[in-house]
């Protein structure tokens, strides 16, 4: 078990900077997601961890010691892939041995170990099957027995869930959540899927174009956004461009509308205003409070309908609703306001 | 019907000139006939009497040896060099890698003939040996190649992460799961460089003869059918032993 240290990591491919000087701690036990894009660094950084990509600066620190040159067969650490990786030429039993007898643990305590593992992952009595015996979800279970019984300091996920059918990945994501905090291992979990990390970690790392936009547990990263990225990855969000007049916010096409008073000090340059299209109130009718529009759209998607309203700016501002009942259906062309609590209406540098 | 009509031929032409001179190896006359006249197995006698094909089978059997293992080694490790290797040039030199696939034996047998004369290895063991392997690698490197196509490099990466150094990863993860395009490109080296002539000629030393030389000049001088009953014996062992092996390691996906 152990702390991980990123000091001023990089790696530049070429000309280009994969990932620029990034900082992180990840503490004991604690499970951080990188969440972005593709192309955003968290692979780069994730193998650069993993020690299959050299660095091109910074250092790596494990429990304080410093491994950045350590080739990846004396990093003490267990990765599970996106395609398992898993050795098809030998069965269960042989794949989570394989590493065991690499680091040479001592020949009578290997069969302990490997029981032990597939114990852990509910895959008992599976020791001779070969892997394409097996389905996705077993294979990835195996993959982490494999990993899980060599007890290795960092856990590293690059992306295992992305090849698993959707039921599979939701129950998937909760057992490895489950299995990470009982054994208790520092692990970093890439991901694209922004419910997976959601879901799966303490905190979340959201990467955009080789820098770390935000880091923060996922609730702060869904309701305080710091960047335009973050609120424009992270879920939905209207984004409506203007500027500071005075305390009052007035978008690009002229609508004044309600916002939390900046953190950050005003410098008159443009900014924007970010909010989550489930905290706005839509009202019937052109009547007073809230800012007036009309809808444009109406989707219905599953439980939560959506609607697109133009304001009398011209500014589109996107609200979704729980669909409780037909009667409160919005028609299209049909005049309404919207209001919002102004500390939902976050502005943005 | 059409079908079953036309396969059928093509076995016909594919089958029955080894057929015929499987029948001819029989024959009580002093060449070859067919049908055969009598029957006689002289002439499998005839051909253990003097030591001029065995020693040359010997011959060609230690230089396809060597010549494959050279083949299989540099193709092996070629093969997974060109398929890590993504910088620019890639392709031109997997060209140039495979290019004696495509090169005309005989210029190449004349070309290493000058060359030997310079630096003093012709009419060598060690110079035949040279000149097998470098017909022969190309195959072993396609082949190997091909089979690196449906190799997860991450299978790799997971050996070395899990503790394996180099070797363990090489000889554990990699060469088990590319076993079937080496052994395959070995049985290729194996039957290329043992039916080899024409390099052969340029860089044999006078006295020094494989196989398929000393069958190449038995018949320039000779019509007995001795020459049909080496030919009866190699397509026999080469079922015996060479299709079983084909069927075991190279059709049939092993687990």
């Amino acid at each position: 078990m152990s702390t991980l240290k990123l000091q001023s990591l990089g790696k530049v491919f070429g000309n280009t900077a994969a990932v620029e000087k990034i900082d992180l701690e990840v503490g004991e036990g604690e499970m951080v997601a990188f969440l972005g894009p593709s192309g955003c660094g968290k692979t780069t950084t994730l193998r650069m961890v993993a020690g299959f990509v050299e660095p091109s600066s910074g250092s790596i620190l494990v429990g304080g010691k410093d491994i950045t040159r350590l080739p990846p067969n004396r990093r003490n650490m267990g990765m599970v892939f996106q395609s398992y990786a898993l050795f098809p030429h030998m069965n269960v039993s042989e794949n989570v041995a394989f590493g065991l007898k690499a680091r040479h643990v001592p020949k009578g305590e290997i069969a302990g170990r490997i029981t032990a593992a597939l114990e852990l992952v509910g895959l008992s009595g599976y020791e001779a099957r070969y892997p394409k015996e097996l389905s996705g979800g077993q294979q990835q279970r195996v993959a982490l027995a494999r990993v899980l019984a060599l007890r290795p300091q960092l856990l590293l996920f690059d992306e295992p869930l992305s090849n698993l059918d959707a039921k599979l990945r939701v129950q998937m994501r909760h057992e490895i959540r489950t299995l990470q905090q009982e054994v208790g291992i520092t692990s970093l979990f890439v991901t694209h899927d922004q419910e997976e990390a959601m879901t799966i970690a303490d905190r979340i790392v959201v990467m955009n174009k080789g820098r770390i936009e935000q880091v923060g547990p996922p609730a702060e990263i869904y309701d305080n956004p710091r960047t335009r990225f973050v609120a424009d990855f992270i879920g939905a969000a209207n984004l409506v461009e203007g500027r500071l007049e005075g305390d009052v916010f007035q978008s690009a096409r002229g609508a004044r509308l309600d916002c939390a008073p900046p953190d950050f000090a005003p410098t008159g340059a443009p900014v924007v205003l970010s909010i989550r299209p489930e905290k706005i109130e839509i009202l019937p009718g052109a009547g007073e409070g809230g800012t007036p529009g009309t809808v444009m759209r109406a989707t219905k998607l599953g439980g939560l309908i959506e609607y697109v309203v133009e304001l009398a700016s011209g500014d589109t501002i996107l609200v979704q609703k729980q669909d409780r009942s037909p009667a409160d259906h919005l028609r299209v062309g049909e005049p309404v306001r919207v209001s919002w609590n102004t500390n939902d209406a976050r502005l943005l540098p | 019907m059409i079908l079953f009509l036309v396969n059928a031929i093509i076995v016909l032409f594919l089958a029955a000139p080894i057929l015929v001179v499987m029948a001819t190896a029989f024959t009580t006359t002093g060449y070859p006939v067919f049908p055969p006249e009598g029957f006689t197995l002289k002439w499998f006698a005839r051909v253990f009497e003097t030591g001029e094909f065995t020693d040359a089978a010997q011959l060609s059997a230690l230089l396809a040896i060597c010549a494959t293992a050279i083949a299989c080694t540099l193709g092996t490790l070629t093969a997974l060099g060109l398929s890590r290797w993504k910088g620019r040039g890639q392709s031109a030199l997997s060209a140039f890698v495979l290019s004696p696939i495509l090169f005309p034996t005989i210029v190449l047998g004349l070309a290493l003939l000058v060359f030997y004369s310079r630096i003093g290895l012709q009419g060598s063991f060690l110079g035949l040996v040279i000149g097998h392997s470098i017909i022969t690698t190309p195959f072993v490197v396609r082949l190997v190649m091909a089979s690196l196509s449906e190799f997860d490099p991450a299978v790799e990466e997971a050996a070395r992460n899990l503790g394996a150094g180099w070797w363990r990863t090489f000889f554990q993860v990699t060469l088990p799961l590319i076993r079937p395009g080496v052994l395959a490109g070995g049985v290729f080296a194996f039957i290329l460089s043992f039916d080899e002539l024409v390099v052969t000629l340029f860089l044999a030393a006078p006295g020094m003869s494989t196989l398929p030389m000393r069958i190449f000049t038995f018949v320039q001088y000779s019509s007995e059918p001795t020459i049909s009953a080496i030919a009866t014996m190699l397509i026999v062992v080469w079922a015996l032993i060479g299709v079983p092996l084909y069927a075991r390691f190279l059709s049939i996906r092993h687990k």
